[in-house]
């Protein structure tokens, strides 16, 4: 499932994929992967996205029912 | 010590300080920070783990098969090329799995980099193959010989080289859409 709360709290704050792999370290592909939803990020992961984009888990993360 | 000997083992002494110059230098070139080891992401991480075992898989079907079949295969080919085929190919299947699924290069390398050098050895191996081809001959007693081993090594090379570009040039696309 696509993860269109992290595109868009990422280009809200104006960064692009590569910039914000380079703000926690891993690659733009992976940065890719989980807005895409090919790739599920570990709990570390995700703390780190949700540092660099100063938002909470449950703002990027959590899964209502209707997504 | 005769003198033939000490030559000998000053070449061996210069030929390892060379390889270590030009591993240093290539290391160097290659990376995109002056870091001394290669990091992965944890996605990357997974990807290569799966190579790995893609590629076990791969090398123990084949193995099996030359088992069950081995003597017929040695019909054809002498078993060097045959068993050196096996790790031809599982060594395919994880460096095109990885490549293709961004998993092959670390963080602090650059692909691009790589293409040159790949290119290369390709190059170096497929000479060198020609040659041997053509020196002794593909068939020998009645069978493919070990000299068909520069070739398979330099068309494995090559294909590497072909999927680094393919999946650099779609990079290059997904990078300029993304923006």
């Amino acid at each position: 499932m696509k993860n269109l709360r992290l595109k868009s709290a990422r280009a809200g704050l104006d960064l692009s994929q590569q910039e914000l792999a380079e703000k926690v370290g891993v690659s733009r592909q992976t940065i890719s992967a989980i807005e895409k939803g090919d790739y599920n990020p570990t709990i570390n992961l995700c703390i780190a996205i949700c540092k660099a984009l100063g938002k909470t888990l449950d703002e990027l993360f959590w899964q209502e029912e209707s997504d | 010590m005769s003198e033939y000997n000490a030559g000998y083992l000053v070449g061996i002494i210069f030929g390892v300080f060379v390889m270590c110059a030009a591993v240093l230098i290539f290391l160097r070139l290659t990376r995109k920070e002056h870091s001394s080891k290669n990091d992965y992401d944890e996605r990357q991480m997974l990807v290569r783990g799966k190579g790995d075992r893609y590629a076990f898989v791969t090398l123990f079907v084949y193995n099996l098969i030359y088992v069950l079949f081995g003597d017929y295969i040695e019909l054809i080919a002498v078993r060097s090329v045959v068993l050196f085929m096996g790790i031809i190919l599982s060594t395919w299947v994880y460096v095109v799995y990885t490549v293709w699924n961004d998993g092959y290069f670390s963080l602090n390398e650059k692909p691009k980099s790589w293409i040159g050098i790949f290119a290369a050895i390709a190059i170096v191996n497929t000479i060198n193959g020609i040659q041997d081809m053509y020196y002794y001959g593909v068939i020998q007693n009645g069978v493919i010989s070990e000299t068909v081993i520069g070739l398979m090594e330099g068309c494995c090379i090559f294909f590497i080289l072909a999927v680094i570009m393919a999946k650099s040039f779609l990079e290059k696309r997904e990078g300029q859409n993304e923006e």
